[in-house]
């Protein structure tokens, strides 16, 4: 069972990597709202821009969030 | 933060045997790789079936509805722009009228006004030459009576010197010897 | 979750059963509850636009509302990413959204079963959409098209690094595509799965807290659809615009 333990631990470990993914997330929306908050007529022309870039920082952390499932029941 | 959720309970899934002893067989369900082909074939067949419905029943229907709409739109906003053009170019031809008219308004006081200033200057210059003429002609006549007088002064002043003469002096003096003194006299005081 | 009084685990509804089993020429092609709910995401959408776009009105109803806005959002987003040529594949990048977007919805629904949770619809898709791409581009540009792996403006002596970075990003496009809208899904079904045993494990006293956690989990999960669906979407047509203009 020693096996067990480490693959839990190894997975939890491997979610670590999700701290990063919201440190980019809370840079990206402070960031928007604050120059949204300067400039609200160019809001709306860079919120697609937002939601792309959360999706590819979102996808970053996912794959490490994908190797923690792989750990654990890989 | 659904990331963490979802470690969270995977976790408390893995741990809790209650949860975990339901999955029948071991493992993600995601990565059981004798259940691809099937979904991989029929998905190939949805997508394909889904891709040729919508783009022979709906889209070109769709795209014909929104750019009727469009043709539609566009006309009447040109049809307006139309009319707006037309409006302006009225306004335009009024304002321009209305200018010329004016404009000639002021031509006719302003000729007006030359012709009564060129007639009045006219008369102006008559006038004055009239009159010069007039002065001319008494300041003749005034000489003339000026001369005659002076003559006429003459006569007396030889006149009365020989009168005066004889009174007192009894010297009777004739007229050709008197009138150098005469003379003499008149320019000295006249 | 718990059909039948039975206790199933959270990953259960990720399970597939074959409903009608099938070969052909050794290969499983059964018609499983994932081709089910395929062939209702079809039916449902065609179903959903054929009546919204049976009466074409030129002032539009509430459907066909709904319908030109769909047409007109995804229209926008191609011709915005991949210009004018794009729009050539805008039959083919509709579809994906309208099927995406359905997957994602329908699986919403409780006792459903979302099709896009599974990694092998998402990497089927996002494969053949990049290298579909990739094809593309190369049939336009021919040998240009690696141009893509060579940003213009670069020094020399950086572009072995940067070819070798470019081409990385470039392979692992398919992968962070199909893994994002997997790994979206199940995160959020399994998430949901676990909320809602919390209510049935906490009994009537306490439970009542992991059911309006749920219920709000609910409205972010509806969210996360269609916003998986449009970021799916966005990214197929942002690569799409490489195979049209490499030199970037």
């Amino acid at each position: 069972m020693e096996v067990e333990a480490a693959k839990m631990i190894g997975a939890g470990l491997a979610t670590l990597g999700l701290g990063g993914v919201g440190i980019g997330l809370g840079n990206l929306f402070s960031h928007f709202v604050a120059g949204a908050l300067r400039n609200p007529s160019a809001a709306p022309k860079v919120f697609p821009n937002l939601l792309l870039g959360a999706a590819l920082t979102e996808a970053l952390g996912i794959f490490s969030l994908l190797i923690g499932l792989l750990v654990l029941f890989g | 933060m659904r990331q963490y959720m979802l470690g969270l309970t995977l976790a408390v899934a893995a741990v809790s045997p209650a949860l975990a002893e339901g999955a029948e067989k071991k493992g993600l369900p995601q990565l059981r790789f004798e259940d691809f082909p099937p979904q991989i074939f029929w998905l190939a067949v949805t997508f394909v079936l889904l891709l040729v419905l919508l783009s022979t029943l709906v889209l070109p229907k769709l795209q014909g509805t929104i750019e009727g709409r469009k043709a539609k739109l566009e006309g009447d906003l040109s049809d307006a722009v139309r009319l707006k053009d037309e409006a302006a170019a009225a306004i335009a031809a009024y304002e321009k009228a209305l200018a010329a008219a004016r404009q000639r308004a002021n031509a006719i006081a302003a000729e007006a006004k030359a012709k009564i200033e060129a007639a009045a200057a006219a008369r102006k210059a008559e006038l004055e030459a009239q009159l010069a003429e007039e002065a001319k002609a008494a300041e003749a006549r005034i000489s003339a009576t000026k001369a005659a007088a002076l003559a006429e002064v003459r006569t007396i002043a030889l006149d009365a010197s020989r009168a005066i003469t004889a009174k007192v002096a009894g010297i009777e003096v004739d007229e050709a010897s008197a009138a150098p003194a005469v003379d003499a006299a008149l320019a000295r005081n006249g | 979750m718990a059909a039948g009084g039975e206790a199933h685990g959270p990953l259960h509804q990720f399970e597939i059963t074959r409903l009608v089993p099938l070969d052909l020429g050794g290969v499983d092609i059964s018609f499983t509850n994932s081709a089910l709910w395929m062939v209702i995401i079809v039916a449902v959408s065609t179903l959903f636009f054929v009546i919204a776009t049976s009466r074409a009105a030129i002032v539009p109803g509430r459907l066909q509302s709904i319908a030109e806005l769909s047409y007109e959002f995804v229209a926008g987003l191609l011709r915005d990413n991949a210009g004018k040529e794009g729009m050539k594949y805008f039959p083919f990048v509709f579809t994906i959204f309208i099927f995406v977007l359905m997957a994602n919805m329908l699986g919403m629904v409780p006792y459903s079963f979302t099709v896009t949770s599974h990694l092998a619809v998402t990497a089927t898709m996002s494969f053949i959409i990049i290298i579909g791409i990739t094809v593309l581009g190369i049939v336009k540009h021919g040998f240009g098209f690696f141009h893509v792996f060579l940003p213009s403006g670069v020094p020399m002596w950086l572009a072995p690094l940067l070819i070798v970075i470019e081409v990385i990003s470039y392979l692992t496009r398919p992968v962070s595509l199909s893994v994002r809208l997997f790994a979206n899904m199940m995160a959020g079904h399994t998430t949901l799965k676990v909320f809602a045993s919390f209510v049935v494990g906490l009994g009537v006293l306490a439970g009542w807290l992991p059911l309006l956690f749920v219920v709000a989990l609910t409205g972010l999960e509806v969210l996360i659809a269609f916003l998986q669906a449009y970021i799916f979407t966005i990214l197929t047509c942002i690569y799409l615009n490489d195979a049209f203009h490499p030199h970037h």
